[in-house]
């Protein structure tokens, strides 16, 4: 019976990682995989839960694909909420406008996907009369949206008949007739929508011209409908705030966010505005007025969600944890058997001793040979250290930096004991907390082997903030632990490192190739990605280790105003492919203060290079630079990195960043 | 539900062809081995005016291949070359008149989609329904023998490069009158990059795959599967199967989709498969107008022939006008 | 002159347990794999390469699982019908027509009770909701309306008098006088069609099979890209199947490379199916017992 039970149990494994779009989540299924970042952070990106309804400013929350946006703001919408109360209080709605009331008001959510968007250009209408017609089909949508967010309240009791008098004023709004119920509206909202819709389809094939029912400028409806409601439903309070949430507003076109950028500028109280979008989703700051602009601070707050996210902050790794244990508790094989932990089934943290032992073992000296030409013919005898070939190499490059071979040998000796003299202090140290990880690559490097991605640590790092990325790994590392051996998987609840290197591999490999069909430059993208990540790789393979783990570039990015350059740049924010770093850091000791720069993380597989951050060696890039490697083959590290002996020595490498 | 007989024909001679003239037939130029074959079947058909469709950017990048790009001069037939950009349909369809293509109700037209593009299928398709009233287009296909595969392995599958664009097809925007959620429909091709994207543009609430099955080649329903790994992977969205060289059948397969998971969402189809799949897509969407066809614009296509010679060359009859209701 | 070079092993291997896991829904593990693996040891060529070769063949096997058998019943039937309606021109609505037609055909499964055909037709019937009165119970006393027998299989593929279509119909014609035969086959040959056809048989299929489908024929469509390694391939495959089949490239000589949820034919590479002489398969097939019971599946207590 217990054989059954466990063939059961396998017969319905699933990967518990299968993917999911927040989009399309249900709403229940929102409920179920949410963790509230307000209670995993200390602080999350500077606001508090009450901002998101009661803030009077516009919240701009941006973050790349993956990285939680949808699901974060799918969150606080009316649907939601409703249910969450719902759950919350017995199954039972009682008290639930009290409810809204306290947490300052409902949320809206308003998302018009890529392709509805690029609908309104072209066919030969001129921009101004499309940004019109667009301006008319959001305020219908908006609108819409809150009518049917009242109407919801209304069927389920919680308002009182007073409604006749806000239905009666909205009909006005909308010049129909004003004893019309709530459905009626709505249907009507519908048939405007709808002459938007078949306009859209018409122009295509016939010189149509657009002739609405009633045209409806921007305001009329989304500013209007909420004070109406105010005014004439005596249960919300003064306080009560409509918001409305714009989800992907980097698909917007340049017109039409001028339209939407006019609206987040002139808020009024009792209404505001929290949009998503990716990085550098703005593609203009425009307004309709030409000398207008919006502003960070003054007219919006901007909340990177990468940056509360990241992995410095404290609870980005308990974040995942919760989301992937969530997961794992779906799988019955996996609940039964406890095997709900993340942590454990990739193991926590890279063991790179133990890596660089199995690396070694057929030919354990081969890292000698390859500095042949830098040591004396005793070195492999003196500087053998069989516990860990990584003391042995950097041993090898005290010798490349002028250390005498009897002074490390001894080193070594005293390190292993425990005896720490100034040498082996300084081996402990540099080992410990400079090089350890470039040691690792370099070692790779000489054994023509790749470095092993791996442990939850690790994929925490490489997912860059981006939840999505996680759960892909994760996906893939639990796929290859099924074929490779599903035995082991479903018994020990372990997946072997080798599984996981191979799926941070194979998806590291899939990302720099979509780069290709990003819709905004992606060929030059590519290229880019392309010539940094091998200059990148070239630093971690020097086997002076002279610049470790760079990984960084600085650029003035005011300075690139040339297009395509600059537009390709911000792109590359705006994809996530290249990551902007948080603070301004010194670029280079030494030099002034210039915006750092990486590559997204999840790119460290395939170019081979580490995924931290640390301080010392940047690569500096101009604006020349930055458009040679966005279209040439190949573009060549800044600084000098041949195996002649090195002259200088880079000691002034900064503090390790976790 | 009212039932129609499908005319459907494997062309081998010019004893297959049901017709004994066209008004029109409509081809696209190509270097392809499939670009002419339905010509060279048609020869001794009385054909009006062959109206060939030049596209500027697929000229220019075959120019190596400048004779059999031009090798449709070599007929006795009244010729008319019209220019187009790849990317504007509507743009060519509201010039056909100002350039001599005056269709009148009662034409018998034909049109060769085997060098078509896919949103061009579509914008004809619904422009000689819409515009001018025809009642049946007489459609042709050359079924590809093979495909290439770089170095044999069908992962390196390319049929366009650069950035990728998610578009409705022009006239195709459907009715979404009560932003219910959205069903999408992918016809599958062998491109992976092209579906990948679909889905996040979409959101979709539940997704169904079609799979060409069976395929040109016993083979290919696998590839298409294996292409499209990620959509695949995700266990909630479901497959369905569909004859690759058949449209009615395809038509079918949408109707059942349509009827059965269809009813209280905004059906999207996204129709980047087999080209018969995609001429039942166009079908079934001209036939309801509240479906939205949706695709992946790419920068580029790809002009090196992704195909390795013909194999069968097929007649549809296709009746643009929807005959009773679907139940 | 150096051979072109196949795509990665550990590529294929990649690509085969993303075939097997979501496309064949059959998922073969490592441990399989490796197992018919081992079974090429270098006798022909270095293992590697014997090893690069089955697996190339493995990466282009078609595999039919249950989803798309069903499919392929669906399709048969409508194929059937389209060409019934069209043939039939008399001004009869369509929906008269199909009832007329259920009138006048039987269906019937091609060859014994227990064979594929017979499992087959279950699924034909289920999948086309098809009525329990529409198909045969007695080839004997068939009503006088019925003037066709459809008979329904999985394969066909032999084009010559040892054809077991041909030998079945042969033994069923008895009863069947001047009825009309029509068999409905999930995948034929075009040669086996050509031949049934010109013994006065329709046959409509799904998947027709020509000589690119043969893998080691001169336009096969599986060596269209490394030709080179065709007769290599051949070469192996030809050593290893003497070892485990009396015919090495197949029944018949065969040459295929597919099967099916329920069984895989024994036209396909015995190489995949082969459990003789201690061969490990790697695609599962069941054999036909012609001869008395062996009763191994009983157990001790009965």
């Amino acid at each position: 019976m217990e054989k059954q039970n466990i063939l059961h149990l396998e017969d319905s494994y699933k990967n518990p990682f299968a993917h999911y779009n927040a989009n399309v989540l249900k709403v229940d299924q929102i409920l179920h995989y949410w963790c509230n970042p307000f209670n995993v952070f200390n602080k999350f990106a500077d606001i508090s839960e009450d901002d998101i309804y009661k803030e009077p400013n516009p919240l701009v929350f941006m973050g790349g694909r993956g990285s939680g946006k949808t699901m974060f703001l799918r969150y606080w919408t009316y649907e939601v909420q409703k249910e969450n109360y719902f759950r919350n209080n017995n199954n039972c709605l009682d008290g639930f406008i009290e409810y809204l009331n306290d947490k300052g008001g409902i949320a809206s959510y308003i998302r018009i996907d890529g392709p509805i968007l690029r609908s309104f250009e072209g066919f030969n209408l001129p921009n101004e009369k499309w940004k019109f017609i667009f301006s008319h089909y959001f305020e219908l949508l908006v609108g819409r949206s809150f009518l049917l967010i009242i109407k919801d309240l209304f069927d389920c009791k919680l308002l009182k008949e007073s409604t006749s008098t806000f239905t009666e004023k909205v009909s006005k709004l909308i010049n129909a007739n004003t004893d019309l119920s709530f459905n009626d509206l709505i249907e009507i909202f519908n048939e405007r929508i709808n002459e938007v819709t078949t306009f859209r389809g018409d122009i295509a094939l016939l010189d149509v011209d657009f002739k609405p029912t009633k045209s409806f400028p921007a305001q009329s409806l989304s500013f209007e409908l909420p004070l109406l409601a105010k005014n004439n439903i005596s249960e919300l309070n003064n306080n009560f705030n409509f918001v409305i949430i714009i989800d992907e507003y980097e698909n917007f076109l340049k017109q039409q966010q001028v339209s939407i950028n006019t609206l987040l500028k002139f808020v009024k109280p009792g209404l505001t505005f929290r949009v998503g979008m990716r990085l550098e989703g703005f593609r203009t700051y425009d307004t309709i007025s030409k000398d207008d602009f919006i502003k960070e601070g003054r007219d919006y707050q901007k909340v990177v969600l990468e940056d509360a996210l990241n992995i410095k902050a404290s609870g980005y790794l308990d974040y995942l944890k919760q989301i992937a244990a969530k997961r794992l508790e779906q799988i019955p094989i996996f609940r039964e058997r406890g095997f709900t932990d993340i942590s454990k089934i990739l193991g926590f943290r890279e063991n790179l001793e133990e890596d660089a032992i199995e690396l070694t073992l057929k030919n354990p000296l081969k890292h000698f040979d390859h500095y042949k030409s830098f040591l004396p013919d005793n070195a492999k005898k003196k500087l053998r250290f069989k516990e860990n070939p990584l003391i042995e190499l950097l041993a090898i490059l005290f010798i490349t930096r002028g250390e005498k071979i009897d002074d490390v040998a001894q080193a070594l000796i005293d390190y292993k004991i425990g005896n720490y003299t100034r040498l082996a202090t300084k081996l402990k140290y540099d080992y410990t907390n400079k090089y350890k990880y470039s040691l690792m690559v370099l070692l790779t490097s000489i054994y023509h082997k790749n470095k092993l991605y791996y442990s939850f640590n690790t994929f925490g790092y490489l997912s860059s903030g981006i939840v999505g990325h996680f759960i892909e790994l994760c996906r893939r590392s639990f796929q290859i632990a099924e074929f490779e051996d599903k035995n082991s998987l479903f018994s020990t609840g372990l997946i072997p490192k080798d599984y996981q290197a191979k799926a941070a591999r194979d998806y590291s490999i899939s990302e720099l190739q979509q780069i290709n069909r990003i819709e905004d430059y992606g060929n030059y993208l590519y290229q880019f990605v392309e010539n940094l990540g091998n200059v990148f790789r070239e630093y971690h393979k020097d086997i002076f280790i002279r610049y470790p783990e760079t990984n960084q570039f600085a650029i003035d990015k005011s300075s690139l105003t040339e297009e395509p350059v600059k537009s390709a740049f911000n792109s590359g924010l705006k994809w996530s492919v290249i990551i902007k770093k948080s603070s301004l850091q010194t670029s280079t000791p030494g030099s002034g203060r210039t915006e750092l720069y990486a590559l997204n993380r999840i790119f460290s597989p395939e170019f081979q290079i580490s995924y931290r951050t640390r301080g010392g060696h940047n690569e500096e890039y101009t604006t020349d630079d930055i458009k040679k490697i966005m279209f040439s083959q190949s573009f060549k590290p800044k600084k000098n990195l041949s195996r002649q002996k090195k002259s200088d020595n880079s000691d002034n490498q900064q503090t390790l960043d976790f | 539900m009212v039932r129609e007989q499908y005319e459907m024909k494997q062309l081998e001679f010019e004893t297959d062809i049901p017709f004994s003239s066209l008004d029109y037939l409509f081809i696209a130029a190509g270097a392809s081995h499939r670009a002419y074959k339905v010509l060279d079947i048609l020869e001794r058909i009385k054909i009006k005016k062959l109206i060939v469709i030049d596209f500027i950017e697929r000229r220019e990048s075959e120019k190596i291949y400048q004779e059999k790009y031009y090798s449709y001069k070599n007929r006795n037939i009244e010729i008319i070359t019209l220019n187009a950009n790849i990317n504007d349909s509507s743009g060519l369809l509201k010039s056909l008149v100002v350039k001599g293509v005056d269709i009148k109700r009662n034409d018998n037209i034909g049109i060769d989609i085997t060098c078509f593009p896919r949103p061009f299928i579509f914008s004809f398709l619904k422009y000689f329904q819409k515009v001018n009233a025809i009642s049946h287009a007489n459609v042709f296909y050359s079924e590809p023998k093979a495909y290439v595969f770089k170095n044999g392995f069908c992962k390196t599958f390319k049929s366009s490069s650069g950035p990728i664009k998610i578009i409705e097809l022009p006239t195709f925007t459907g009715e979404n009158i009560n932003d219910t959620d959205r069903l999408l429909i992918v016809v599958l091709g062998f491109d992976a990059d092209l579906s990948k994207e679909i889905n996040f543009e979409v959101a979709p609430k539940k997704t169904v795959l079609i799979n060409g099955f069976p395929g040109f080649s016993p083979k290919f329903k696998e590839i298409s599967l294996i292409n499209n790994e990620v959509l695949i992977a995700n266990q909630n969205n479901e497959i369905a199967y569909c004859k690759a060289n058949n449209p009615f059948e395809m038509y079918n397969t949408l109707l059942d989709i349509y009827l059965t998971k269809g009813k209280e969402l905004f059906v999207n189809i996204a129709p980047i498969g087999p080209k018969p799949l995609v001429l039942g897509t166009c079908l079934f969407a001209i036939h309801h107008p509240s479906v939205r066809v949706i695709y992946p614009q790419p920068e580029k296509y790809l002009n090196e022939d992704t195909s390795n010679d013909t194999w069968c060359s097929w007649y549809y009859k296709l009746p643009l006008y929807r005959v009773g209701g679907d139940l | 002159m150096a051979k072109t070079k196949f795509p990665d092993k550990e590529d294929l291997i990649n690509q085969i347990m993303v075939t097997s896991d979501y496309v064949w829904r059959n998922k073969i593990s490592r441990e399989k794999l490796n197992s018919w693996l081992a079974n090429f040891k270098g006798e022909v060529f270095s293992v590697n390469y014997e090893q690069e070769l089955a697996l190339w063949l493995l990466v282009n096997f078609v595999f039919y699982n249950e989803n798309e058998v069903r499919h392929l019943c669906g399709t048969l039937y409508r194929e059937f019908i389209h060409t019934k309606i069209k043939l039939n021109l008399e001004n009869m609505l369509v929906n008269e027509k199909l009832d007329q037609i259920h009138k006048e055909i039987r269906f019937n499964y091609l060859g014994r009770s227990g064979e594929s055909g017979a499992f087959l037709l279950y699924y034909f019937r289920k999948e086309n909701n098809l009525s329990v009165n529409d198909f045969v119970s007695n080839l004997d006393n068939l009503p006088s309306e019925v003037n066709e027998i459809v008979y329904v299989d999985d394969v066909t593929l032999s084009a010559d008098d040892e054809s077991q279509a041909f030998r079945y119909l042969k033994k069923d014609k008895v009863s069947l006088l001047e009825k009309k035969i029509t068999i409905l086959t999930l995948i034929a040959s075009n040669t086996a069609i050509k031949f049934l056809k010109e013994q006065g048989i329709n046959v409509i299929t799904c998947i027709t099979l020509h000589d690119r489908d043969s893998c080691f024929s001169k336009e096969s469509i599986i060596f269209q890209s490394h030709s080179d390694h065709k007769e290599d391939c051949k070469k192996m495959t030809e050593h290893y199947g003497k070892k485990i089949y009396k015919d090495p490239l197949g029944f018949n000589g065969g040459q295929y490379t597919f099967g099916f949820f329920y069984n895989t034919p024994d036209n396909s590479l015995p190489i995949f199916w082969s459990r003789n002489n201690e061969w490990k398969p790697i695609i599962e097939r069941y054999d036909k017992n012609y001869g008395k019971t062996k009763y191994t599946t009983l157990g001790r207590f009965i």
